[in-house]
């Protein structure tokens, strides 16, 4: 069957059991978008306001399905949009295929309307990228670039295909996909074995549990694994989920902003077991004063991240779910009893009263539940919600970890939203990241989605300020974005629902009516920009360096 | 001493860029760079000279190998490299 280029993407993409597509049209995707016509009884695609937009959503959907995030774009413009969006992936690991159109073949080298060297660009933020000449070549190109973007460690992959490869005809043959092992275990069970000796010899042991475990799908693995021993638990930021917050072995959030009891946890230990984690500089402040005296084990399925920023005494290559069933085999049932009433001295148990974010996620919690996937921008309400929204499943709190990029959560909503119509999704965000990329309210008008928007209204760049507070003697450069907008004419002008609050009753009343109307919705509140995140390490400084208030 | 970083990849000017990349992004001191086709039209040889630390050379390898283009790498000394009969191009 001879199909054009633009037709033999689609049909591509079908084999790959792809229905939900982000992007936006443009002078080179046209060829594209004709094609998709004609196939709309089988995709959704999903318009944005714009190309970063689409980006993000194709990533907060593949996070929250655990399937890889498909977004189109144009050349020129169309593809540099989408840059911010392709790092935020990469830095988090997330599979993405992201297919720009390019000039025509003729028109390349010169300068073109449009055009942009966008494989060039976008070298060191994917795992692998393609420019496709030949039309020969196309479908399996697309058939790798779904393999090369969820095996092993995920990662985006980016295709850019001139506007003549769209149009020109060849031959297509459907081929089935096979369902491979996406992540082969390579460590031998010699290192197992000498990692459970460790562990089993260890009285002061801490799981150290990143992304990885998120992505491997072994949630239920860690906590067979954890209770067994009883080793108590701390999470890295993209590890949220990965086990229950609420259980007694978990001590939440490590790092930075960790919880103190997590904090000097890992700097009492005896044996650091790391596993999916990169120990970033975000975690681990001065590498040598992360658990001074413990052995370290590092289970990761990336050779080049072992002993990158942390020396380790052993390591384990392969698939954290494989390692960690083959681990828990070997492992011997321990109380540890006296390890863990030590750590329970280092919890602080001091209740804010009053609007504060604490305040403000616990009453969020206890209305929409725990299956309420949230998504957050970058900055203090990021960080309070990992502090203290009490994750218990995995691929439910989505963020951007690595790169840090405001303006993502909307984005990253609207795609988790689209992947999963059922749940309630809850994008979180400060008054900073929201005004970045607000301009995908549009999205949610008009896909009609559900979803809550939590803003946090400092009227600041909250923990720019608060670096400024600390450290540059409150000399607050820039950071001050009073009453510039208001929010809720804005939120109107969309015609979405918004919500103005400034207590915890009003609060409630407005979660619940937001459930109830099932419109979109922005609640809006005021807090203090005085309001700081606390536990806090200073940069630079090991993580029991904590600073409390 | 100097060593080699040696390297089989995909005969196509962008792996060189992304080897490249990678490296200067992590100040990698490079004395001297080559990349040559083989007699296998599909694949090339890329050799970089280099004074790193051999600990620096191997946490390059390790980035190197991820790449997708890249088939094999290993490390040489000079006298490895006259045998291996590689020319200079860049």
């Amino acid at each position: 069957m001879k199909l054009t280029g633009a037709e033999i993407v689609l049909e591509c993409l079908k084999e790959q059991d792809v229905d939900k597509i982000f992007g936006y049209p443009g002078g080179a995707v046209i060829p594209l978008y004709d094609a998709l016509y004609d196939k709309m009884d089988h995709f959704d695609h999903i318009l944005t306001a714009h190309e970063q937009g689409a980006s993000h959503g194709a990533d907060g959907y593949a996070r929250s399905t655990g399937k890889v995030g498909v977004c189109f774009a144009t050349s020129g413009p169309g593809a540099t949009n989408t840059v911010t969006g392709i790092a935020t992936a990469y830095m988090d690991s997330v599979p993405l295929v992201v297919i720009t159109g390019q000039v025509p073949a003729n028109l390349l080298g010169k300068d073109s309307f449009q055009e942009v060297d966008i494989t060039g660009i976008t070298l060191p933020i994917t795992k692998h990228n393609y420019f496709v000449k030949d039309v020969e070549k196309l479908a399996d190109v697309i058939r790798d670039a779904f393999k090369i973007a969820e095996s092993g460690r995920p990662g985006p992959v980016l295709i850019d295909i001139p506007k003549n490869v769209f149009l020109e005809k060849t031959t297509y043959v459907k081929k089935e996909v096979l369902k491979e092992n996406k992540r082969a275990c390579t460590s031998s069970n010699k290192e197992i074995i000498k990692a459970a000796d460790l562990i089993n010899q260890s009285s002061k042991p801490v799981i150290y549990a990143g992304g990885g475990i998120v992505l491997s799908e072994a949630a239920n693995e860690l906590y067979e694994f954890a209770t067994k021993g009883n080793i108590p638990v701390v999470n890295t930021l993209m590890g949220l989920g990965s086990f229950p917050r609420d259980h007694d072995l978990s001590l939440g959030l490590v790092g930075m902003h960790g919880m103190r009891d997590a904090n000097l946890a890992v700097c009492g230990s005896d044996l650091i077991i790391a596993i999916g984690a990169r120990f970033s500089d975000r975690v681990i402040g001065i590498a040598e004063e992360f658990g001074p005296k413990a052995k370290v084990i590092h289970i990761d399925i990336d050779a080049s991240e072992i002993g990158k920023n942390k020396d380790v005494d052993l390591w384990i290559l392969g698939d954290v779910k494989r390692v960690l069933a083959d681990l828990t085999d070997m492992l011997s049932t321990k109380d540890r009893k006296e390890w863990l009433e030590k750590i329970e001295d280092f919890k602080v148990n001091k209740e804010k009263t009053g609007f504060h974010a604490e305040n403000i996620l616990a009453c969020a919690h206890k209305v929409l539940g725990d299956e309420t996937i949230v998504t957050t921008e970058v900055g203090q309400h990021q960080m309070w919600t990992a502090q203290h929204f009490p994750f218990k499943n995995p691929r439910t709190f989505i963020s951007s970890g690595g790169l840090g990029t405001m303006g993502y959560g909307l984005g990253a909503a609207i795609g988790a939203q689209v992947g999963n119509p059922d749940k309630r999704v809850l994008h979180i965000a400060g008054d900073g990241s929201f005004r970045m990329n607000c301009n995908e309210l549009a999205t949610v008008a008009k896909y009609k989605l559900p979803m809550i928007t939590l803003l946090f209204n400092n009227q600041t760049l909250g923990m720019v300020r608060q670096w400024q507070k600390m450290f540059c003697h409150k000399r607050y450069a820039e950071t001050d974005i009073t009453q510039e907008v208001d929010y809720m004419k804005l939120v109107e002008a969309y015609g979405l629902r918004g919500e103005k609050v400034d207590n915890l009753l009003d609060l409630e009343d407005a979660l619940r009516r937001a459930i109830q109307s099932g419109k979109g919705t922005v609640i809006e509140c005021l807090l203090s920009k005085d309001d700081c995140v606390f536990p806090m390490v200073p940069p630079g400084a090991p993580i029991h360096n904590i600073i409390l208030e | 001493m100097n060593r080699i970083l040696f390297a089989e990849v995909n005969n196509q000017p962008e792996v060189l860029m992304r080897i490249i990349g990678l490296l200067r992004r992590r100040a990698f001191h490079m004395k001297s760079i080559s990349m040559v086709e083989t007699e296998n039209k599909a694949l090339a040889h890329l050799m970089i000279t280099t004074k790193e630390e051999p600990e620096s050379i191997e946490r390059a390898m390790l980035l190197i190998e991820k790449i997708v283009d890249v088939y094999k790498v290993k490390t040489m000394d000079e006298n490895m490299k006259k045998e291996a009969n590689l020319y200079k191009v860049m």
